[in-house]
């Protein structure tokens, strides 16, 4: 059974790893590569609220959930 | 300029902070230290922590000072890079994390696995790329914190240097990988804090109009504000083929996935991986590219994250960047620290030297090399400093040492049919390889072998790739000639911890006596 469950986590893991290394390596640079577009004011903007967005989240997500992890196993 | 006793107190304060928070979470804590605690910390981590301690043992100083260094030269494709190139292979590690999960539940290193599935030879050659790549990644992080401390103070480097692995060897060799695990975490959301100041602070004192007209205004304008800068897609490559090495083959992130619960060990890295992308992409777009943009007179580029947050905020920036970085320092060196410990303990003295060893024994050895180790590291940094070898060069250079055995490993874990010859002379292969014609290209496009030459972006690119090929076509090669199977499943029992094995040897003890 607990392999089973393993069996299943790997493969979950390896379809966001692929897909995700496939998004951030390939895809998107690729693609900009490619157009070799310039960044417009508009885009730069987007660009530096998505690195500010991307740390907020990353940094509440980082510090709040082993605090939860705690409380759900004291309370098991 | 911040003064040199600026310095001392951030090392004093920290170092005993962290000392004193290890010893009374070692009072309060209701279990005794055994060595399998040491090494493991129980193996019951969860996601949270989990995810948190990969991404301080990834945040080197070379994340904070390096990408903003590219993001200052390359614009805002060096950012991007930076981020997505170090990114993917710990979200790629998760694959295999959880494959050592499953097939080795109860190991202590990968190379413990090696051991079971090679053979002797195997075992001994990956055990050298293993603490080769730790052996550079804690000079690298000392030498970093070293340099940083220095050119923010005036602290001498020299005493920064051996300073520095005090700090954090001193709570390591104490609580093991368990205080690693809470010191982490709480460097990791220190770091996130400081990054969020200076991202705001960015927002609110120049906007990124200011920046956007200022990266425009620039002779160099053509490759800052666009992905399609070849610069920066040559430094990407060199990124993301060099970091597999430094990841796949360090110690340190398998040992968090055997530290994570089943549960907890792929996950964590995909949910790590992720989160530590904002790191690099935010430093070096709002330190690095900023200081492009505003037109900031910096020679050194490596210099620009620093020289950036104290444009921001003045000697405060200074300082806050200094504890970031220091933060950074402390928990990649713990980890690595804690990685070096577990491979001679587990792969040389419980495998070669005393395999009966009690678990008091064991503990006492592995506090012994954590302390030898953190010392000696200190001593090999102004080595490295001394012979003109910087912080750039290493990072990039790194691949070309480390990365043969990359995909031997992998394939080891994963594919059934690799085979023992395949991936030993592969692994050897691609070093040697990758060594040869890095030395060969650096002399071909400059004319000599000097440390510049060798630090020239084509002649690391050259040379990390052909390691990759060489020992990928061998490994790959062989295994489908050969047409041997292993059965994964025969060895999953042969792995026992510390605590299990010496049960076994009272029990056998006890029964020689009856």
């Amino acid at each position: 059974m607990e392999d089973k469950q393993l069996m299943k986590d790997a493969k979950m893991c390896t379809r966001w790893a692929l897909g995700l290394t496939f998004i951030l390596i390939f895809a998107f640079p690729g693609i900009m590569f490619l157009t070799g577009y310039n960044y417009t004011l508009q885009f730069f903007k987007g660009w530096t609220y998505l690195a500010f967005a991307w740390l907020i989240i990353a940094g509440l997500y980082i510090s709040i959930r082993p605090w939860v992890e705690v409380y759900m196993e004291k309370r098991k | 300029m911040l003064t040199s006793t600026t310095g001392y107190m951030i090392l004093l304060v920290f170092g005993v902070f962290f000392t004193g928070l290890t010893i009374i979470m070692q009072r309060r804590s209701k279990t005794k230290m055994t060595a399998e605690e040491f090494s493991t910390a129980g193996r019951s981590v969860g996601i949270g922590l989990a995810s948190a301690s990969i991404i301080a043992a990834w945040t080197w100083a070379a994340t904070l000072m390096m990408s903003s260094s590219t993001g200052f030269q390359y614009g805002i494709s060096g950012p991007y890079w930076y981020a997505a190139g170090a990114c993917i292979q710990v979200l790629l590690f998760a694959i295999v994390a959880i494959h050592l999960k499953r097939k080795a539940p109860k190991a202590h290193t990968f190379l413990e696995f090696i051991g079971k599935r090679f053979d002797q030879k195997n075992h001994k050659l990956m055990m050298f790329f293993a603490l080769m790549t730790n052996i550079i990644v804690t000079a690298m992080v000392i030498l970093g914190g070293a340099i940083a401390l220095n050119s923010l103070t005036g602290m001498n480097v020299y005493v920064a240097a051996l300073l520095i692995p005090l700090t954090f060897t001193i709570y390591t060799m104490i609580g093991g990988l368990k205080a690693s695990f809470i010191a982490d975490y709480l460097n990791t959301v220190m770091i996130f804090v400081i990054l969020t100041i200076f991202a705001t602070v960015v927002y609110l004192k120049f906007g990124t109009t200011t920046i956007y007209e200022g990266l425009r205004a620039l002779p160099e304008s053509q490759q800052m504000l666009t992905m399609a800068s070849v610069p920066g897609l040559l430094f990407g490559m060199i990124n993301i083929i060099g970091n597999f090495g430094t990841v796949f083959v360090d110690q340190s992130y398998w040992q968090r996935a055997i530290a994570s619960k089943d549960s907890a060990a792929s996950k964590a890295y995909i949910y790590g991986g992720i989160a530590w992308f904002s790191i690099p992409f935010a430093i070096a777009t709002f330190l690095g590219v900023t200081a492009a943009g505003l037109g900031l007179n910096i020679t050194d580029p490596d210099a620009s994250a620093p020289l950036m947050a104290a444009e921001l905020l003045g000697s405060v920036g200074s300082i806050l960047f200094l504890v970031m970085l220091f933060m950074a320092v402390m928990s990649t060196g713990a980890a690595e620290l804690t990685a070096i410990t577990n491979i001679i303990v587990t792969d040389i003295y419980r495998k070669s030297i005393n395999p009966t060893a009690s678990s008091e024994k064991t503990l006492k050895v592995s506090r012994i090399v954590t302390l030898s180790f953190g010392l000696a590291m200190g001593i090999l940094s102004v080595l490295l400093f001394n012979i003109g070898i910087g912080l750039g060069f290493v990072y990039m250079a790194m691949g070309i040492f480390v990365s043969g055995a990359v995909i031997p490993l992998t394939i080891g874990l994963l594919w059934k049919r690799a085979t023992n010859n395949g991936c030993f002379y592969g692994a050897l292969a691609g070093m040697v390889s990758g060594i040869t014609v890095w030395l060969l290209s650096a002399n071909m496009l400059s004319g000599e072998i000097t440390v510049e030459s060798l630090g020239q972006l084509h002649a690391m690119l050259y040379g990390n790739v052909t390691v990759f090929v060489v020992s990928g076509v061998i490994s790959i090669g062989h295994a489908l000639i050969s047409k041997q199977e292993f059965d994964f499943e025969a060895m999953k029992d042969q792995f026992k911890s510390f605590d299990e094995e010496e049960k076994e040897l009272q029990l056998a003890t006890e029964r020689e006596v009856i």
